[in-house]
């Protein structure tokens, strides 16, 4: 997150300083001159930066675990979806044609996620024989994302509103799994709540290398000189399974205390905002859009 | 040359495609950690020994806290393929002590037990499913059976006779019926068998008391004559064909197995050493000391640990999986050649709950299985399965 808090200014302060130097060196015209210009400036290449945040949540697809009750139903993991905001930060490569464009993404995203397994242990008979433990799991996981959407903008003034559909290509760089447990023990002579440290272990092995999911958002890019400030809105809808069914107990550690990754499909909200600079310039008035 | 970039790209993406996940059942099957957990807080179990089923299942022999004797009750516990719990079997207090090893004789399992009051073995059956349990008294007066093997259709017993402080080894036949027995001393003297006791009612170390034949002979890994030792004998003979001694109950040998004539795998222990010695050549008849061998030591291991040797052909190798339990509460896989006895690989599993291994085995399919007693968090004794595929160990 701390990366993301520094991106954010820096990408502001650039916005700015651009526009101010757009200005000392020349007037801006919106408004194409004649239709030579106004043909030149159907199409467009941007290419920028953007970063922001993720929210990810789980679609349990088969429900495994390390725990075989013999006298108990197990209960299901209760997943905290979408309350752990990771980083995300890219580029956008994107073409512009007449209202259209298809944009190219790829970007770094962490993507965090959790869930907890409650435990109980009791005597009927004998109150005080009783244990509740608690075991909460907390996955960060890397990955590179590979974008690819088509939009269309709304309007053609200075603040464009769109809409997007696509899907993403998705890389595992790196992961890892912490667990914490903590309970409840009544046996001890009195209500003994306890903490442990948490177990903290690398988990590459435990998610998928590849997944790709499908995209669909909105946002809004405003013109500031000739430049674009992109503020932008993804919901990505998990298409493959983002652990792996080979390694799910593979992680010693994590199986010795009965942990199993379920069979999950990673949905995320992604928000970002980006600074887009046009690579096809008029060279008289550096104009980069066409405002109706 | 378009057309040549859009074929790679697709190929590409096709290659791309064909490395997402699936749900797959043969991934389920093939490697799994199961702990199978009892909501009673005070319950503890632990296991003895598995056998993979005809169905591909499992099933786990184990001991269970009883609260109305200090002996130890019978439980036994399905599995699928996959692990997962299919039904359990608490055997009535009826029959306590059981022992090891799970021997499947014809379509039916079978270990032996014992009757609480009259200290009788037992011999128990149980079917696939772990269901059906019957108990046979053996037909001659063998009290507290210790370990068991299986020669064919037999089993090779040790029991402890306490009237007349003797090892006991018998041949029993499935049916209860015992061919042949000879009793070996253990020494003279009320001290002598106060560790043996306490075996059986736990609250003492726990011996690796053994059986099995290694050649025409066979042999027991228990007490005789004031250590515990390695006994071979062709039970017909009052006197041992051959002793390996240990030091009293300070040192002898934690498992054996036979390899081909005088070749061994063996582990020993010594006043809380541990070695392994994945090949040794023991004289089976005359008498020598395990204290005189070599072996590799490995500080890594808990005091006088608990270990299980299995051969096993594993990537079209034969090896020797010692299996050991280690001070960090995990159990570690040593891998060795059996014909050089040289080491190959090493591998632990478990680490968070402590676990405590019970019996390894190899799969129909060539997988490793260990049987553990894990204690879920930190403190209730429980079964664990663990199954490794053959393709993730690293010779």
């Amino acid at each position: 997150m701390k990366k993301l808090y520094l991106l954010i200014p820096c990408l502001f302060i650039t916005t700015l300083l651009l526009h101010a130097q757009q200005r000392r060196k020349a007037p801006t015209s919106y408004n194409a001159g004649n239709s030579q210009d106004a043909k030149f400036l159907e199409k467009q290449w941007w290419l920028g930066f953007k970063a922001g945040i993720n929210l990810s949540g789980a679609d349990v697809v088969t429900a495994y675990s390390a725990l075989s009750p013999v006298n108990y139903t197990p209960s299901a993991k209760a997943y905290d979806n979408f309350k752990h905001p990771g980083v995300v930060a890219g580029l956008e490569v994107s073409f512009y044609y007449k209202g259209f464009s298809v944009s190219f993404q790829p970007a770094y995203r962490n993507a965090i996620f959790s869930y907890t397994n409650q435990y109980l242990w009791e005597d009927p008979g004998i109150p005080e024989n009783r244990l509740e433990l608690t075991y909460a799991q907390k996955q960060q996981i890397d990955y590179a994302d590979f974008p690819l959407l088509f939009r269309y903008d709304f309007a053609s003034t200075r603040l464009r509103p769109y809409v997007q559909v696509g899907a993403v290509y998705t890389a595992l760089i790196d992961a890892t799994k912490s667990v914490t447990i903590s309970g409840i023990d009544y046996a001890s002579g009195g209500q003994n709540e306890f903490t442990n440290e948490p177990i903290i272990v690398g988990a590459k092995q435990l998610f998928a290398d590849y997944q790709w999911a499908l995209i669909g958002g909105a946002g809004v890019n405003y013109h500031v000189g000739n430049i674009r400030v992109n503020l932008d809105l993804q919901y990505r809808k998990g298409m493959s399974l983002a652990n792996s069914t080979e390694n799910r107990y593979g992680n010693a550690q994590l199986a010795g205390v009965g942990d199993a990754m379920d069979d999950i499909k990673i949905n995320s909200f992604v928000v970002t905002l980006g600074t887009l600079f046009p690579l096809r310039f008029l060279t008289k008035g550096y104009s980069s859009i066409n405002l109706k | 040359m378009m057309r040549i970039k859009t074929f790679f790209l697709i190929l590409f993406l096709l290659a791309q495609v064909a490395c997402l996940e699936e749900t797959n059942p043969a991934f389920d099957e093939k490697a799994f950690t199961k702990i199978y957990d009892n909501y009673q807080f005070s319950a503890s179990y632990f296991p003895i020994d598995v056998q993979q089923t005809s169905d591909g299942g499992y099933l786990v022999l184990g001991g269970r806290r009883l609260s109305t004797t200090t002996f130890t009750g019978i439980y036994l516990l399905k599995a699928d393929k996959f692990g997962n719990f299919i039904s359990d079997e608490e055997i009535d207090e009826s029959f306590v002590n059981p022992v090891g090893d799970l021997m499947k004789i014809g379509a039916d399992y079978y270990f032996l037990c014992m009757d609480p009051l009259t200290l009788q073995t037992h011999v128990a059956r149980v079917d696939a499913n772990g269901e059906n349990f019957t108990a046979t008294p053996v037909s001659t007066s063998l009290t507290y059976p210790a370990a068991a093997s299986q020669d064919g259709t037999n089993i090779i017993a040790l029991s402890y006779n306490s009237v007349n402080l003797e090892s006991v080894i018998s041949i029993i036949t499935s049916t209860g019926s015992v061919s042949s027995s000879k009793g070996y001393t253990i020494g003279a003297g009320e001290g002598v068998e106060e560790p043996i006791i306490n075996h059986y009612l736990r609250t003492g170390r726990q011996f690796p008391f053994q059986t099995g034949k290694a050649g025409s002979l066979y042999f027991f890994n228990g007490f005789y004559n004031y250590t515990f030792s390695l006994v071979f004998t062709d039970i017909s003979q009052d006197v041992p064909n051959g002793v390996v001694q240990g030091q009293q109950d300070d040192g002898g040998f934690s498992a054996i197995v036979p390899v081909s004539g005088n070749t061994f795998a063996a582990a020993r222990f010594n006043f809380g050493d541990n070695f392994l010695l994945p090949k040794v050549n023991l004289n089976t008849s005359g008498t020598s000391s395990s204290t005189d061998l070599e072996g590799f030591t490995l500080p890594e291991l808990t005091p006088d640990a608990t270990v299980k040797i299995m051969r096993a052909t594993i990537k079209n190798q034969q090896v020797l999986v010692f299996a050991a339990d280690t001070k960090s509460k995990q159990v570690g896989l040593y891998f060795y050649d059996e014909a050089s006895g040289t080491f190959l690989a090493s591998r632990y599993i478990g680490y968070s709950n402590p676990l405590e291994v019970a019996a390894i085995k190899q799969t129909t399919e060539g997988d490793l299985i260990i049987c553990a007693t894990t204690f879920v968090g930190g403190r209730f004794g429980r079964f664990c399965l663990v199954k490794i595929p053959q393709s993730d160990i690293r010779l």
